[in-house]
């Protein structure tokens, strides 16, 4: 059996993806899901962070990807959920550090006896996007109700429809009932 | 008739040493090289009774250098009994062609994308000392085969590795590992010592559980039998 890769994503930053993709990988875990996120921010990493396994991080996808180690030793196991692991993104390197290709391979290997991969995008459209979305299945684009959040997201489907990664799936974060029901927006 | 040419740059702004909060700076500016080596000896040679000894950062800017190049800039110090301990570059040759030579590397201005992993790297004699007297902030990382004082904090997600000690006059907030060589009788100590991860040899540690620690005194962690522990730094009674 092997796993769904989903990659969150969202163009603009600071709309949710990180808590979006930690969420839903310890809800998927809850429910018996054997999950595995990954950070595909390098250089910028929060996963970790917001998971609070930032300090059990040894190895990370760099390593992986180069060698250092097996991608087993980069899987951090989060103690508090069965079947839930993280594979964290490099802080001391940049998104050049991974190629698409590497990424396409990394997603074959983790998804061996697993149900999820969820991969959590950086902001951008560059190659760290690409690198996130290479060894994708299915995407998530989590966008706000503000214009910029909105426009983003609408260039993120263009580029995911051309990148032949099918139609992504929208989550609305930080809806506001109220300018839901005055018709705003 | 119209000159088309530029006016050349006067020597003294394409030269410059400079004694600054890092040390003595050497800056090369624009222009051809062979040139400016000239001046830079004759800079050099007109300085040397006064730098005599002294080891200075060589900062090159965006200026492409070969391993050749650096290597002749570095015979002109040594004529003059100076030393370049590190090198300022923006651009990859340089720094490479400095790494091939083993000249420390240091980041160079703001614009510059590798600064957010920017590696302080030395790789002379085995137990040789950096010395960094700057904020190690997240992304940022300094590596060196001796043991590595820092005077400045270390943030979350900064790293620091040695394979002798690392003593860190300021905050530790990040991942260390000293004696990352395999030396387990390597040590860590700062003036409050939190780390995101703490590693000495084969050992690791991480901080304990539960946020800030009342501790505010400087500390220094170690490996015993019972693996790493964590002491007040009192080198009086060791």
């Amino acid at each position: 059996m092997t796993a769904r890769v989903i990659t969150i994503t969202s163009g603009k930053g600071g709309v949710g993806k990180t808590t979006g993709v930690a969420n839903l990988g310890v809800s998927l875990a809850l429910e018996g899901k054997r999950v595995v996120v990954l950070d595909a921010d390098i250089g910028l990493r929060n996963l970790d962070v917001v998971m609070g396994l930032e300090n059990r991080i040894v190895y990370d996808i760099v390593d992986v990807v180069e060698g250092n180690c097996r991608l087993q030793q980069a899987l951090i196991r989060d103690k508090r959920v069965p079947q839930l692991y993280l594979l964290p993104a490099a802080q001391t390197r940049d998104k050049t550090a991974v190629s698409p290709d590497q990424m396409v391979d990394l997603c074959q290997e983790l998804r061996h006896d697993r149900d999820i991969v969820l991969i959590d995008s950086p902001a951008g459209i560059e190659q760290g996007f690409r690198n996130a979305i290479a060894g994708a299945d299915e995407t998530v684009i989590i966008t706000t109700p503000e214009v910029a959040a909105v426009r983003d997201a609408d260039r993120i489907i263009g580029l995911i429809e051309a990148a032949e990664k099918g139609t992504p799936k929208l989550i609305v974060n930080r809806i506001k009932p109220k300018t839901v029901r005055r018709g705003i927006c | 008739m119209l000159m088309a040419r530029k006016p050349k740059p006067e020597p003294e702004d394409r030269i410059s040493l400079k004694g600054t909060k890092e040390g003595l700076v050497v800056t090369v500016g624009e222009g051809e090289l062979l040139p400016l080596m000239n001046e830079l000896a004759r800079h050099l040679q007109h300085k040397a009774p006064f730098f005599g000894g002294a080891q200075a950062i060589l900062d090159t800017g965006p200026r492409e250098l070969t391993t050749e190049d650096v290597g002749r800039i570095r015979e002109l110090f040594s004529a003059n009994r100076m030393e370049i301990c590190a090198i300022r570059t923006t651009v990859q040759e340089t720094a490479q062609a400095a790494g091939a030579l083993h000249i420390p590397v240091v980041a160079g201005s703001t614009e510059d994308p590798s600064l957010l992993t920017s590696e302080i790297q030395s790789d002379h004699e085995p137990r040789e000392a950096l010395f960094v007297k700057r904020t190690i902030r997240s992304g940022q990382n300094v590596q060196c085969p001796g043991h590595v004082t820092i005077v400045g904090d270390v943030n979350p997600g900064a790293e620091v590795v040695a394979s002798g000690d690392i003593i860190i006059w300021g905050k530790l907030r990040g991942t260390v590992h000293a004696g990352a060589q395999g030396d387990d009788t390597a040590m860590v100590c700062a003036l409050l010592l939190e780390p995101t991860q703490l590693r000495i040899g084969n050992h690791i540690a991480r901080s304990p559980e539960g946020g800030e620690r009342d501790s505010n005194i400087p500390e220094i962690a170690q490996v015993d039998k019972r693996g790493i522990v964590v002491k007040p730094w009192n080198m009086i009674k060791q």
